[in-house]
């Protein structure tokens, strides 16, 4: 029973990361209809950001905070210099849609060397102890999984707090319906479409921190929880966010248990199983609908 | 207060406008009439920066606006009501207001908000509806509305009867008569000819791309010509 419960706390911690780097994804999905395939390298490079921070001394829940904004602003000259003439002209099923898509591959391929340049090919660890594993019973749960569990769930809230409740989250809504109707509000929108990929790359960068405190920092280490969060938020439903939680934490409970009671060695592959098992049934992903949920 | 210079607008090798001179007074009501493909919404989306025009110049206010980017018109004082009543579906009718005044900050958002409620009583009842459960003529009241939220000094309307039961029409014109009353200047699109000419003082009627007719209201109303530019011919055309 106790094994049961190790194993959901750490389906559901797993799946927290899952779930910040799928809410990143269907977050710029949604404001801008474009896929951004560097979105993991963003993860990695935010990890990277925290793991400076840290060991600059900055106390870990700041270098979360500092890492989120540094990359965001890295997200925000990337765009900029990269995507910019892509992104003003509209996603979607169009030619620009897939130049957007190949570009993000390039990108990503030009960061995990320009990282490798940097830090080089030896794996890092953040030196933060988190005291001691928590026990109660015979369960035991190392501390790094609650702050996972904990600073993802407080992002969650403030993003949405942030998209309900300020001047700036309406018009962030409003740029995600329609940039020609916004821009007819007074949006400037090329800036909101810096701010919404800004955001969608802090919040790869948060997850890249939190899951730094239980994973080693690695240049590679955005190519495989990447495919596993764009399958998180495709079964979610790409665009809803309360939909990439759900899928995130769905894939990370079901790779924790099918590592734990089928077999260790397919852990990447059970992700993929409810993927294609959800699409099967629902092509939208669970809380996805036919026309875009545009926040 | 807006004039128009022989502007043109094309798409790609398409001509849509061929060289459109207008003036609206400031203070005034100015009808745009057509018919279907006429350039009527491609004007609105000109004037408002929606598309640039490939020559010819747009000036507001003695400013030159003509390749000015869509926000900063507005923050100029013109502000555009689009054609199909869109509101923004998943926000409630007061976000979809203050969305509107987005260019206006702090105590002045409140007081705009309140003035606008006071306007439009259906509003306010509605003010924590979401905007898509709204009837047509409803949430054409919110577009104005949400157009009139950043304080312009002059507002464009596109085809604001457009689907809208005459009874709903008649409340809407009466809306625009009262905002214009109060200083505001309007240029409206409209594909019905007759209100729009009873509640304008000049029109323009435009075909094949530039200024086909124009005239005050109350001698174009009773112009054949007016007839003809829409049915794009006369009797005697059909006539063998």
């Amino acid at each position: 029973m106790s094994f049961f419960i190790d194993l959901l706390l750490i389906g559901i911690s797993i799946g927290a990361v899952y779930a910040l780097l799928a809410l990143g994804i269907s977050f710029v999905y949604s404001g801008l209809d474009i896929i951004n395939f560097a979105h993991p390298e963003f993860y990695m490079v935010g990890a990277y950001t925290g793991f400076v921070a840290v060991i600059s001394g900055v106390p870990f829940p700041l270098a979360i905070i500092v890492s989120m904004v540094a990359t965001g602003l890295i997200g925000v000259i990337v765009e900029r210099l990269f995507f910019r003439k892509l992104t003003a002209a509209g996603g979607g099923l169009t030619v620009n849609g897939m130049g957007i898509i190949i570009c993000g591959f390039g990108i990503a391929i030009v960061m995990q060397n320009v990282v490798y340049l940097i830090f080089g090919a030896a794996p890092r660890a953040l030196p933060t102890d988190f005291g001691a594993a928590l026990t109660a019973g015979s369960i035991s749960i190392p501390r790094g999984y609650l702050w996972i569990v904990a600073m993802a769930a407080v992002i969650f809230g403030v993003l949405t707090a942030f998209l309900n409740g300020t001047r700036i989250g309406l018009a962030v809504r409003a740029v995600a319906y329609s940039k020609s109707s916004s821009s007819l509000m007074g949006i400037n929108v090329p800036l909101y479409i810096s701010i919404i990929f800004g955001v969608g790359c802090a919040l790869a960068a948060a997850a890249g921190v939190l899951a730094s405190s239980v994973n080693f920092i690695v240049v590679q280490m955005g190519y495989v929880i990447g495919i596993k969060a764009f399958a998180s938020a495709v079964v979610g439903g790409l665009g809803s966010l309360p939909g990439a939680v759900l899928g995130g934490i769905l894939i990370g409970l079901a790779e924790t248990f099918g590592a734990a009671y089928l077999s260790a060695e397919y852990k990447d592959v059970y992700p993929f199983f409810i993927m294609i098992l959800v699409l099967l049934i629902q092509p939208n992903g669970i809380l996805g609908r036919g026309v875009k949920d545009k926040a | 207060m807006l004039a128009l210079k022989d502007v043109k607008v094309a798409y790609g090798a398409i001509r849509i406008l061929n060289g459109i001179d207008m003036n609206v007074e400031r203070g005034s009501i100015v009808a745009v009439l057509g018919g279907n493909g006429a350039g009527k919404s491609t004007l609105l989306k000109a004037i408002s920066g929606l598309i640039h025009a490939s020559s010819g110049q747009i000036l507001f206010d003695g400013e030159d606006i003509t390749q000015m980017r869509p926000d900063k018109i507005v923050r100029r004082g013109l502000v555009q009501v689009p054609q199909g009543k869109e509101a923004f579906p998943s926000m409630t009718v007061e976000e979809n207001l203050l969305i509107g005044s987005h260019i206006v900050t702090g105590r002045r958002q409140a007081d705009n908000l309140e003035r606008i409620y006071s306007f439009f009583p259906t509003l306010k009842e509605f003010r924590k509806q979401y905007a898509a459960y709204l009837s047509g003529g409803q949430r054409q009241m919110l577009c104005i509305g949400r157009g009139l939220m950043s304080n312009p000094r002059m507002l464009l309307l596109d085809e604001p009867s457009a689907a809208l039961a005459p009874l709903v029409v008649l409340d809407i014109f009466k809306t625009i008569s009262r905002i214009s009353r109060e200083g505001l200047t309007v240029l409206i699109v409209e594909q019905n000819v007759r209100m729009a000419l009873l509640l304008a003082s000049y029109g323009y009627v435009i075909r094949d791309g530039v200024v086909h007719l124009q005239d005050e209201s109350r001698r174009l109303i009773s112009d054949q010509r007016v007839r003809e530019s829409y049915l794009g011919g006369t009797l005697s055309d059909f006539r063998a």
